[in-house]
């Protein structure tokens, strides 16, 4: 039995009864896990603790209690059952055993943890598995021709999955790539919303935007591309290239010169910077 | 066959998978099972208890185990053939952390006794040829392991001294 001082021994008694109450608590509450954890943490210092009088007198009672409820606990019956443990009870505190009833706990919170991770794993492989087919399906029907059901293929990928980061850049993407930029202008805006420290979908709005002629909607965007991500040389030459294109060559050569003052490599700026300036 | 005959078979065949006792033949390994232990466990029961001196070496034969220390687990186990609990057998010491079954488990233990004199000379000589080879296997691991850490090491001092 380790040596800790009066003071101690009295400090982790009041934790114990603390940890154990919790423990009720949570198990009262269906929160299985953090159950064990409270009553590990009782058990832990329990172990640590030398013990007699009171202390132990009102503690190892509460602990047979605890150890009680957990085995009858229906949803630990169930988990275990699940792992086709069938010895009862699970656990069963016996004075002076600590050591073995804070082990079995301690492989039950691990081995519970590890099921549940598995089990949001299949759950994530389901879910990826429903979007890559919505995906793919919405692209073949696009590219047979059958738009409507593509779309709603693609929109119900979208509304589905959307929490997902790079879901709607990718389904405004295949929009804009099918030859519907309006469809894709209004996806991407909710992926801009959604992940505004995502580039992707900015560079693909700007293309739709260019696809359906919208000039001033472009020209917004860059300019949000610039306040959310910061000056840069090939923003600012594509800018400067794109308002070549929109015939404003004051503007273009105002930014061909920004691209080229950032990066002197950068001939495409300079060539417009000589042939406006 | 008898049920027990059977089950015997199985563990034969379980054991013939681990790399240690590959080169022994079926007989042999009948044999290894006469002064080894096959000991089935489930899920909690507790193999090795931090603080006892036992001199027991334990092989994971199906199921995993955990190693854990005051509630907290500080590794796993879950291939067969993986061995536990040669540091007391090393060097005498006591158990460093308690190891626990994971689930259903089947593990073959062998006491550290039978390195010293297993019945006959052939027999002792088989027992220290399993010791070895486990020693070997696990310092084989740790310098494997090792040497991927160093790896690791040495590629994030090769950044720090870039200043990257």
């Amino acid at each position: 039995m380790p040596v800790v001082s009066y003071e101690q021994a009295v400090e982790n008694a009041k934790r114990i009864k603390a940890d154990v109450a919790r423990a009720k608590i949570y198990i009262a509450r269906g929160d299985i896990l953090k159950s064990v954890e409270a009553f590990i943490s009782a058990l832990t210092a329990k172990i640590a603790t030398p013990m007699a009088g009171s202390d132990k007198n009102v503690i190892e009672p509460q602990m047979a209690e605890f150890c009680e409820e957990f085995s009858n606990n229906y949803q630990v019956i169930e988990f275990l059952k699940s792992i086709d443990y069938n010895e009862k009870p699970f656990i069963k505190f016996r004075p002076g055993l600590d050591s073995k009833v804070l082990n079995k706990l301690t492989a039950f919170r691990l081995k519970k943890a590890a099921v549940e991770q598995e089990a949001n794993k299949a759950v994530e492989r389901e879910r990826q598995a429903k979007l890559d087919e919505l995906l793919s399906k919405g692209k073949e029907l696009l590219a047979s021709g059958q738009a409507a059901k593509g779309k709603v293929m693609l929109k119900r990928a979208a509304e589905q999955f959307g929490s997902k980061e790079g879901v709607l850049s990718e389904v405004g993407r295949l929009m804009l790539d099918a030859g519907y930029p309006g469809d894709a202008m209004e996806i991407l805006r909710q992926a801009m919303a959604g992940f505004p420290k995502d580039p992707v979908p900015y560079k693909s709005y700007i293309e739709a935007c260019l696809a359906q002629g919208n000039n001033a909607e472009a020209e917004e965007a860059y300019l949000n591309v610039i306040k959310v991500f910061g000056p840069h040389p090939q923003t600012y030459l594509n800018m400067s290239k794109f308002y070549v294109a929109w015939r404003k060559n004051d503007l273009a050569y105002d930014y061909a010169q920004r691209a080229f003052g950032m990066d002197s490599s950068l001939t495409e700026a300079k060539e417009i910077m000589d042939r406006f300036g | 066959m008898t049920e027990a005959a059977s089950d015997e078979d199985k563990i034969i065949s379980l054991l013939a998978r681990m790399p240690m006792l590959k080169m022994f033949e079926k007989e042999q390994l009948r044999q290894v099972l006469a002064y080894t232990k096959i000991r089935r466990y489930d899920l909690g029961d507790t193999i090795i208890e931090e603080g006892q001196s036992d001199q027991t070496l334990f092989f994971l034969i199906t199921g995993n185990v955990y190693v854990v220390k005051n509630g907290v687990n500080i590794g796993e186990f879950s291939n067969t053939g993986d061995i536990f609990g040669e540091m007391s057998i090393i060097d005498g010491s006591v158990r460093s952390a308690s190891i626990v079954a994971g689930g259903k488990s089947l593990c073959m233990s062998i006491s550290a006794s039978f390195f010293e004199n297993a019945g006959n000379e052939q027999q002792t000589l088989m027992c220290q040829n399993i010791l070895f080879r486990a020693i070997s296997q696990i310092l084989a691991e740790r310098l494997r392991a090792m040497n991927a850490d160093n790896i690791v090491l040495r590629k994030e001092i090769e950044s720090l001294k870039s200043g990257r």
